[in-house]
């Protein structure tokens, strides 16, 4: 028995201990840093409980940055989810180049995200990129795109889409493969046959857990968009595209406020979690159902 | 009750021909099997009567009515599929319901429905429900009405799929394997539930299966199918007794054939071993033919083909002897009450009204018995 301790604990315990190193630790150590006044490089820090948190709660800059985290996650999860579900649709009816297309739309996710910001940025310069020279052709005036408060989040919203899209859609055309073809055919023959009526019939039903997976997963992924806000907007113009994630990295490495921003990591740390838990919760309520 | 007329189908998927110019008449109210080895196109004529998949050519008439160009829903046809196809998000009775609820509700009366909002929908529900249970009670199913298919056995999701299929009353009932995925004793059992519902509803009904015994125990006639060709339809007695080729006898009857290969002499006399059969074939005389026998068509006699006993597969009623003659393996069908031991040297009479004779190219050709005159 003792033996078989033994053997465990060695076997376990190189990823325990790397676990502890680089996973627990670290949390700890932030979690720690978020009730002091430590500023990296500055004096020997000292305990102030909870006014990092209340500081930065009441900060307008942390609730509009909030606020414009919230935005963006609202507009590309049900824009991603939804065009995914509607593309991975479409190439399942597909009866050529599947694998194509499946290709192509995927391509955009696992590009590396921080270069294809550079070939937007390239795509959006306000006097030689494309879009704009293309707009201008048709008449329509230039705009800045990127230095607009009103189109500099949408544009990131749409990048961010046009990078979720084909995540979401490979994970629906796995979802798809596994509607059996015989309740498509019933379907028809029991007058349910268009195609309306047989997604909200035989297809919606098949593909429900999935689509919660992908919403939970997509909406971490928005949560966590870093690249794009930082290769092309660095959180401006104002405030608009000050996504949490970047401001947590302004904080720490910008302007090295190392307790507000473990603060701020610590909030983001919840955010998460809830979401997590939640997805739990509703996939349990789903198999138990 | 509606007459189906299949004549001159053909179809194709890309290179591949599945069916050759299939015609097939079905009477109103017959139960005809489509019997075949998996791949020989039965399952892709019935999706095409259903109107799930499209002929190249040829037509279809139901109840005098061409069903080309016409939707599946429109047909008149409904179907139980192999796996059931039952939604598993919907009770046994919201599966039942649903062929009325599509056509007799709209699209948005559904949705109401749902919610219990409109008034005139209900009304049309009521008198759906009222249907459902009757039916219900019909195929003695009411206690599972409410309960998801999940919940059910194989057997009464069996009866749900069937309740679906018959609750729209309608000319023709398409069955694609339907007791292929229940176990051996249900599948014996549903299968005559099957034969008496489908009597009592009077519905005309296409049934496929590949099992042989199956379709002998259910159905009025039998087309049995090879390589996308209706190659024999008869009835059951027919398609046993007098298998129009090799094929047909061959995939008929649940042991192998005892099969020889034979030269006639210029008389046409067959003989079996040393053993004459007292009948001959003048039509094939001098030529080689196949001279074949069903288990029940040896009988172990005091003389006759020697053989030796190698197995004995006991059925209970009866048993299967594999026998052992001039190096081969023969399967003889016998009465259960006095078996010879295993390694006994027997002997083997043929029974010359069970003999099958088949040409070189595998058609059965006639026989007869010796001493009435021979009609050329």
């Amino acid at each position: 028995m003792s033996e078989r301790r033994w053997a465990g604990l060695l076997l376990a315990g190189p990823v325990a201990i790397l676990m502890l190193l680089l996973q627990v630790v670290p949390l700890l150590l932030v979690v720690g840093t978020s009730f002091t006044d430590w500023q990296l490089g500055g004096p020997a820090p000292a305990l102030v409980g909870f006014a990092r948190y209340r500081e930065l709660l009441a900060d307008p800059n942390f609730q509009a940055s909030a606020a414009a985290t919230l935005r963006y996650v609202l507009m590309v999860v049900p824009g991603a989810t939804g065009l995914g579900l509607v593309l991975a649709l479409l190439i399942s009816g597909c009866r050529r180049g599947r694998s194509l297309y499946q290709t192509i739309f995927f391509l955009p996710y696992i590009a590396t995200l921080a270069a294809m910001s550079m070939a937007w940025q390239i795509l959006l310069h306000p006097s030689f990129g494309l879009v704009n020279q293309a707009l201008e052709a048709i008449g329509v005036p230039a705009t800045n795109w990127l230095r607009d408060e009103a189109t500099a989040l949408p544009v990131l919203v749409l990048i961010g889409i046009w990078h979720e899209t084909g995540f979401a859609m490979v994970f629906f055309l796995a979802a798809l493969a596994s509607v059996p073809t015989e309740l498509h055919d019933a379907a028809r023959l029991d007058g349910m046959g268009a195609a309306w009526d047989r997604f909200w019939l035989v297809t919606a039903p098949h593909i429900g857990a999935m689509t919660l997976f992908v919403i939970v997963v997509v909406t971490a992924h928005a949560l966590m968009t870093f690249d794009t806000v930082a290769v092309l907007t660095q959180g401006g113009p104002g405030n608009a595209t000050r996504l949490l994630l970047f401001v947590i990295y302004q904080e720490a490495f910008a302007f090295f406020r190392t307790s507000q921003a473990a603060a701020a990591t610590v909030l983001f740390l919840i955010a998460a979690l809830l979401l997590g838990a939640l997805q739990l919760r509703l996939g349990r309520r789903r198999e138990g159902a | 009750m509606a007459k189906l007329e299949i004549q001159g189908l053909s179809k194709r998927f890309g290179a591949t021909a599945v069916l050759h110019s299939i015609s097939l008449t079905a009477e109103a109210g017959e139960f005809i099997s489509l019997l075949g080895p998996s791949g020989c196109g039965k399952s892709t004529l019935l999706r095409i009567v259903a109107g799930l998949e499209q002929a190249d050519a040829g037509s279809i008439r139901l109840g005098g009515r061409e069903l080309a160009g016409v939707a599946p829903r429109d047909r008149n046809v409904a179907m139980v599929f192999q796996s059931f196809a039952l939604y598993p998000q919907m009770t046994a009775r919201e599966n039942i319901a649903l062929p009325l609820r599509a056509r007799r509700l709209t699209r948005l009366q559904r949705l109401a429905d749902r919610f219990r909002l409109d008034g005139a929908s209900r009304c049309v529900g009521a008198e759906i429900d009222r249907q459902v249970e009757a039916l219900a009670h019909t195929l003695e199913i009411s206690a599972l009405l409410d309960r998801h298919p999940v919940a059910l056995s194989g057997g009464q999701r069996q009866r749900v799929a069937l309740g679906r299929a018959l609750i729209r009353q309608s000319s023709l009932l398409l069955m694609d394997e339907p007791l292929s995925s229940l176990d051996a004793r249900l599948r014996v059992q549903t299968r005559e539930e099957i034969a008496q519902i489908q009597r009592q509803f009077g519905v005309t009904c296409l049934f496929v299966t590949h099992d042989q015994a199956e379709a002998m125990a259910v159905s009025d006639r039998i087309a049995v199918m090879l390589h996308g060709r209706i190659v024999q339809l008869g009835t059951p007695q027919e398609i046993y007794r007098a298998p129009r080729s090799l094929a047909v006898a061959e995939f008929i009857g649940s042991a192998p054939l005892n099969r020889f290969a034979l030269d006639l002499p210029p008389d046409g006399t067959v003989q079996f071993g040393e053993v004459p059969l007292g009948m001959r074939a003048p039509a094939q005389a001098g030529k080689s033919v196949t001279l074949a026998f069903r288990p029940e068509g040896l009988r172990l006699a005091a003389a006759g083909v020697p053989a030796t006993v190698r197995r004995i597969e006991y059925h209970g009623a009866e048993a299967f002897l594999r026998v052992e003659h001039a190096g081969r393996t023969l399967i003889v069908r016998t009465g259960a009450a006095a078996l010879p031991a295993i390694g006994a040297p027997i002997h083997l009479a043929p029974d010359p009204a069970a003999a099958l004779l088949f040409d070189v190219e595998g058609k059965r050709v006639a026989i007869e018995p010796l001493r009435e005159p021979a009609h050329v």
